[in-house]
């Protein structure tokens, strides 16, 4: 929008008005960690989706050597098996103990992981800001009973809530083996740790649209007549996007550690489906042959978890009017 | 005062029920009884198996199985194990569960032991190299997964520097000795929370030595250690307190997994056995014990918090 001043004696003068969300992203390309970090993300998210082009090999493929036929092998000399092969220009990040192309399966195990972290993200909010905007702009009772059930979900031990919920899933919905290209038990455990992760997204957005309510501009807007639909959307629902963006942002890392947690002590993703935590756990056993199969998919995952944590900081700080640098 | 003790326990005893509740509907959706197993293990026939259903009161309809369950509840006792048959849900937790509850506790102690200091100096020395180093090396320690962590101070610590035994966990908890080999565990347990609280205090002390009274006090001409411990540091570890109650129940009911690493004999394995093997009387008793620490751990910091600060009235 631009304002044009007129004065007596002074020459017209143009003072630019930036909107919102045009302002909140001078202000995040300001802070260069945080845009560094934004630009790792979509890094890793075009990685991540065109994954299929950019794998050298099928990552459930074993590369063993081809052996000529009628050749004599001598069971005692060292021959090349092709498994626990150290990083070269064929594999980058070496092969492990199947011969599978370790490059290959931490890309695809990216792309798992980040597609199952979204899905979850999607999940926590939509519950979260459902719940916690009912709560806060319904009834009385409704707030009660809404507020009681998150409590409740808070009090569930998330791991134990987790396990559970694995076992009453199984490994399949609606009898799909997968969905959107993601293994179904991939979904359902992601699922499972959203469900323990939405009670905080429904007492942020609660607490939020309480302090709100009682805002002058919300008097405001009530004074002169507007429809309680019309408040809650144009005036409550963009105030909240701030702080659900801020918290979906951390609960991605979030999700992915819980993941790689829960496929390490056994009770997460079901092999062979190279998640991130699976490859990691995975290789646990083979860290006396070979380091890479364990150090690559953890320096992915840490990555990742950077990225998001200081992008999450700085997108916090930057959609804060207040904190105006 | 009375009036909010009574009003938060009823609360507390309410959300603790439906956790029961839900854990018990759960349980129960997922197919497959206790005794099924010993089918295909043992071969016993489902003459036998039909027995032992009816014998532990299984086949009776779910309201009535919940009702007898918190009957037995309210007395204090939490039933029989179906894995581990004869032996009482309240005798097994109490034994696996007295070295989580240990390693949580000294976790607990070195999280605060080094997170305060750690971001007191960061924040009096802030922007320096002491204060980046620190800073860095927390986000480093929270970003890296805690079994992997786990995993590296296991080769520092027992392959190389051959301190400790490598399955340092075994047997953890038997003997006032074997309480030292729980220090490295308790190191990768607590790893995450003391980068978070050494970022906190930082974070809460910048903002108190901004205050007027930490400049009157200096400017009275009180020493360094007394403006920062006396005046500071009390006022920053306010807004800390409320931490404490969610981050002992963490530490406390969080360690499956690295029990796992280091072998541990703690509650973690033993719940996911007992969910594989539907012992309905072990998921209920250890989801029932770790929801009271959390329930519990929290209503006590809500009830400490005008202790320290008396602007704080509990209505």
């Amino acid at each position: 929008m631009a304002v044009v001043l007129r004065g007596l004696g002074t020459r017209p003068e143009r003072i630019e008005s930036r909107g919102y969300y045009a302002e909140t992203w001078r202000r995040l390309r300001a802070q260069r960690v945080a845009y560094a970090s934004l630009l790792l993300i979509v890094a890793l998210a075009l990685v991540a989706i065109f994954a299929d082009w950019i794998i050298p090999y099928d990552p459930a493929e074993s590369r063993f050597p081809e052996t000529t036929a009628g050749a004599t092998i001598d069971p005692l000399a060292e021959r090349d098996t092709g498994k626990y092969s150290p990083p070269s220009r064929e594999h980058l990040f070496g092969t492990d103990h199947l011969a599978r192309d370790i490059f290959s399966r931490t890309v695809v195990g990216l792309r798992i992981s980040l597609s199952a972290a979204l899905f979850a993200i999607i999940v926590v909010t939509l519950i979260g800001v459902g719940v916690g905007m009912a709560a806060a702009a319904g009834p009385r009772f409704l707030d009660r009973l809404l507020m009681r059930a998150t409590d409740v979900a808070y009090a569930f031990p998330d791991l134990l809530l987790i396990i559970l919920l694995r076992s009453v899933f199984g490994d399949e919905i609606f009898g799909l083996n997968s969905l959107l290209g993601v293994d179904a038990n991939v979904l359902l455990l992601f699922l499972a740790i959203a469900l323990t992760a939405w009670p905080t997204m429904a007492r942020l957005v609660r607490g939020q649209l309480l302090s709100i309510r009682e805002t002058e501009y919300t008097t405001a807007a009530v004074a002169l007549g507007a429809s309680r639909a019309r408040i809650a959307l144009r005036h409550w629902l963009p105030n909240t996007t701030g702080p659900v963006i801020v918290e979906a942002t951390f609960l991605v890392p979030r999700a992915i550690f819980a993941e790689a947690a829960l496929s390490f002590i056994g009770v997460g993703v079901t092999p062979p489906t190279p998640s991130l935590g699976l490859l990691i756990s995975e290789h646990f056993r083979f860290v006396g042959i070979t380091w890479t199969g364990l150090f690559f998919p953890t320096a992915v995952l840490a990555v990742l978890f950077m990225a998001f944590s200081f992008f999450g900081d700085g997108l916090r700080d930057a959609l804060d009017p207040r904190t105006r640098h | 005062m009375a009036r909010y003790l009574i009003s938060r326990a009823a609360e507390t005893l309410l959300t603790l029920f439906l956790v029961a509740l839900a854990t018990f509907l759960l349980m129960h959706t997922v197919p497959g009884g206790p005794f099924d197993r010993l089918v295909v293990e043992q071969g016993v026939s489902p003459d036998f198996v039909q027995r032992q259903t009816a014998y532990y009161g299984l086949d009776d309809p779910l309201p009535i199985q919940f009702a007898r369950y918190l009957g037995h509840l309210v007395q204090g006792d939490l039933g029989l194990s179906f894995q581990r048959q004869g032996l009482s849900v309240t005798d097994l937790l109490a034994d696996k569960f007295k070295p989580s509850l240990l390693l949580g506790t000294m976790s607990f102690a070195i999280v605060f032991a080094i997170g305060i200091p750690v971001g007191v100096i960061s924040a009096v020395r802030r922007n320096t190299a002491v204060d980046y180093a620190s800073r860095g090396l927390g986000t480093t320690l929270a970003a890296v997964p805690s079994f992997v962590l786990a995993f590296i101070l296991l080769l520092v610590f027992a392959v190389w520097l051959e301190w400790f035994p490598v399955r340092m966990g075994k047997g953890f908890g038997d003997s006032l000795a074997s309480l030292g080999n729980g220090i490295v565990p308790a190191l990768a347990l607590g790893a995450p929370a003391t980068a978070l609280l050494s970022r906190l205090t930082r974070s809460a002390m910048l903002e108190v030595l901004d205050q007027d009274y930490v400049r009157t006090a200096r400017s009275k001409g009180l020493g360094t250690g007394t403006v920062y411990l006396r005046h500071a540091l009390r006022n920053a570890l306010i807004p800390i307190l409320t931490l404490t109650g969610p981050l002992f129940a963490g530490l406390v009911t969080g360690s499956i997994i690295i029990e796992s690493i280091f072998g541990l004999p703690g509650i973690g394995a033993a719940y996911i056995s007992s969910v594989t093997a539907r012992d309905y009387g072990m998921i209920m008793g250890t989801t029932m014990l770790f929801a009271t620490v959390i329930v519990v751990a929290n209503f006590l910091v809500d009830l400490a918090y005008p202790l320290v600060d008396p602007r704080i009235r509990i209505s």
